[in-house]
């Protein structure tokens, strides 16, 4: 595991309840620049709750989440809003694009509410279609896509921002063998050139394994960190 | 069945089915009173507002009543929409269960049927209601001179009421609009035992609200022509041009979603554009009533200025006027509530990408921004074409025009599409609390 000092995102004590469901009791968890770390635990063990807790989507009821030394807790949910969309990225398993707007204007969407000028944001969406190969559907809308090109289309709008962070759920999730395989290493190889840090959450090891390193959530606790460790 | 029906009303949310039976109330009530108001012989033995009272306008009094109708029926069909995704997903479990589509579509009509038939019979304690607060007064009671005294708007018959026929087929009629709501919102929609899928309409809406609208053009010069059509004529001639315009309006918001999508500088304006361009017809309808509530503050207007330029502020005219420019602040009020219940249903239905928006980093205010920006442009443009069209309409026939007059329609050119901006932004404003559930973080964990 890392120093806290070289730590990007460092999570200490993080409890989490939904009702009188615990989804998380007391995690802690560091991610340093540009390291990819999987999250893995079986479904409903608190894995999503931790990754939106980190990237400051859900607040915690306890503990804290710092990022780049800043306490989320302490910005106002205008800042956070700000982060989120400037150093972060996100990617879901699925129906997180804009069902009316074509793939190029939903790449195109953070850098617009960040106030950038429409012709660069769709030229840098454009941009970033192409790297993911997925410069023919620009035009598309994503009931017009399937569930690989969508996937595709979140990665790209993740990564337009050029986000020091990247938080993926189950990113793969909805996916076959081949495709999800394309995603990933596309998510994977375009945040490294970035040199941005991951945060995957997964259930599937054959995802995890691409990981510099893992985590399993038990019960909303975080298992020996150490233990589960890749070897690189 | 009846039962079975209940249950899956009452799964669709206690709000769905009191909005449902709230509109089929008004529409009732409403419709009591223009019955009443037929029923009238033509010289009534009490005292009315001439509006009533003089047997020349009273048929334009019924019909101004019926056209009331109108906003709250468009309320109704958003109403009926309420809920459509939860409820499309019960009607699958049911096929799934072992109903046929016969059974199905019977559950979808009892669903919508039960709370209009309930509004229908509550719609006799709103025209209850409306005796009280309009009602005429007898000629030979006590309150006669109290009448002359402490005058009140008498519009509302009271020494005729009703016959007992009469109210069940208003009641009849009114469930069976609330029925025809709900089949009309289901149209196009397959359910199977594995799902709900819905033919998509790809087509644009096409301008045809336009051919109603040129009838009426077309027949007001033979209706000012002979004496004898005028009454009924003109009646026709506001009813199809209200009809064309309330039909202009998915038209009106594809056109301006189009030009604006292209140009859009801002998220804000792309999301609003894109959502006119996909979604222009549940959109289009929600402010239908916009268009033609200015079409009829456009001719009000006009005759207003007729008024001020006659020097004829009699008060049977100052009052008849107010009273109209009353009723479509009301329909104005009722536009509001359909387009908020408009927004909650486009809400409820893409919570997800709503969600995963804000996590992306869209903030409350930009999306509550993009809201409004897609009900105004739908409504303004719509609301500024209705009014130029009925000033234009009857301001060409107006013998002469003063500057008083003439400033009466302009101020009325800007105060009713600022009206509809206000009335969208009343709107989104009421919706706050779901658009605040919608961007939840609960609304990503996987299904």
């Amino acid at each position: 595991m890392n120093e806290s000092s070289e730590a990007l995102i460092a999570a200490r004590g993080l409890r989490k309840a939904f009702g009188r469901t615990e989804a998380l009791r007391g995690v802690s968890l560091e991610v340093a620049a540009g390291e990819t770390v999987a999250v893995t635990g079986r479904s409903g063990s608190g894995k999503s709750t931790l990754l939106l807790c980190l990237a400051g989507v859900l607040r915690p009821e306890a503990g804290e989440v710092a990022y780049g030394g800043r306490l989320l807790d302490t910005l106002s949910e205008a800042e956070r809003t700000r982060l989120r969309r400037r150093d972060f990225g996100l990617v879901l398993q699925f129906g997180q694009l804009v069902p009316e707007l074509s793939a190029a204007d939903n790449v195109a969407l953070p850098l617009l509410l960040d106030r950038h000028d429409r012709a660069a944001s769709h030229r840098a969406a454009l941009g970033w279609l192409e790297r993911l190969g997925a410069l023919d559907l620009a035009d598309a809308t994503p009931g017009e896509l399937s569930g690989g090109e969508a996937q595709r289309v979140a990665v790209a709008r993740a990564l337009v921002t050029g986000p020091k962070v990247v938080f993926a759920d189950e990113p793969t999730g909805a996916l076959d063998t081949v495709s999800g395989d394309q995603v990933l290493d596309a998510l994977l190889s375009a945040a490294r050139e970035a040199h941005a840090s991951v945060v995957l959450v997964t259930h599937d090891n054959r995802v995890a394994a691409h990981a510099d390193r893992e985590v399993v959530v038990t019960d909303g606790r975080l298992e020996d960190a150490d233990t589960f460790a890749v070897p690189r | 069945m009846t039962r079975l029906a209940w249950t899956l009303a009452r799964a669709g949310g206690w709000a769905r089915m009191l909005l449902v039976a709230a509109c089929t109330a008004v529409v009732s009530g409403l419709l009591l009173v223009a019955v009443a108001l037929l029923l009238l012989p033509e010289n009534p033995h009490e005292a009315f507002f001439n509006l009533v009272a003089d047997p020349g306008v009273r048929g334009g009094t019924t019909f101004g009543t019926v056209l009331v109708t109108v906003p709250a029926l468009l309320l109704l069909h958003q109403a009926v929409r309420l809920g459509t995704a939860a409820r499309e997903r019960r009607l699958a479990a049911l096929r799934l269960a072992g109903a046929t589509p016969g059974q199905v579509r019977l559950l979808g009509a009892l669903e919508v049927g039960i709370p209009s038939f309930a509004g229908g019979v509550l719609g006799l304690v709103v025209y209850a209601l409306l005796r009280v607060a309009f009602g005429g007064t007898a000629y030979g009671t006590a309150e006669r001179d109290v009448y002359v005294s402490t005058p009140r708007l008498r519009l509302v018959p009271t020494t005729v009421t009703p016959a007992w026929w009469q109210v069940a087929l208003v009641v009849l009629a009114v469930t069976l609009l609330g029925v025809a709501a709900g089949a009309l919102a289901s149209r196009g929609l397959v359910v199977t035992p594995l799902g709900v899928t819905r033919r998509q309409r790809t087509a644009p809406p096409r301008p045809w609200g336009f051919l109603p609208m040129l009838f009426a053009a077309a027949l007001a010069p033979v209706v000012v022509a002979h004496q004898s059509l005028s009454t009924a004529g003109a009646m026709v001639c506001v009813a199809l041009a209200v009809l064309g315009m309330a039909s202009l309006a998915p038209w009106v918001a594809y056109r301006v979603g189009r030009r604006l999508r292209a140009r859009a500088r801002s998220a804000t304006m792309l999301l609003a554009a894109s959502r006119m361009v996909t979604q222009p017809r549940p959109l289009g309808r929600a402010a239908a009533a916009v268009g033609a509530i200015a079409l009829v503050s456009g001719g009000s207007a006009a005759l207003t200025a007729d008024l001020f330029s006659t020097n004829n502020l009699e008060s049977f005219y100052v009052v008849s006027m107010v009273l109209v420019f009353g009723a479509l602040l009301v329909a104005l009020v009722v536009v509001a509530w359909t387009l908020a219940v408009h927004t909650v249903e486009s809400l409820l239905d893409r919570k997800r990408s709503t969600a995963a928006l804000v996590a992306g980093g869209a903030s409350l205010r930009e999306l509550e921004r993009a809201q409004r920006t897609e009900c105004g442009l739908a409504a303004v443009p719509l609301a500024l074409l209705g009014v130029v069209l009925g000033t234009v309409a009857l301001g060409l026939v107006l013998p002469v025009l003063t500057p008083a007059g003439l400033a009466v329609m302009l101020a009325n050119l800007v105060v009713t599409p600022a009206l509809a901006w206000v009335a969208v932004a009343v709107a989104v404003r009421a919706v706050r609390p779901w658009t605040v559930r919608a961007c939840a973080a609960t609304n990503l964990r996987t299904e």
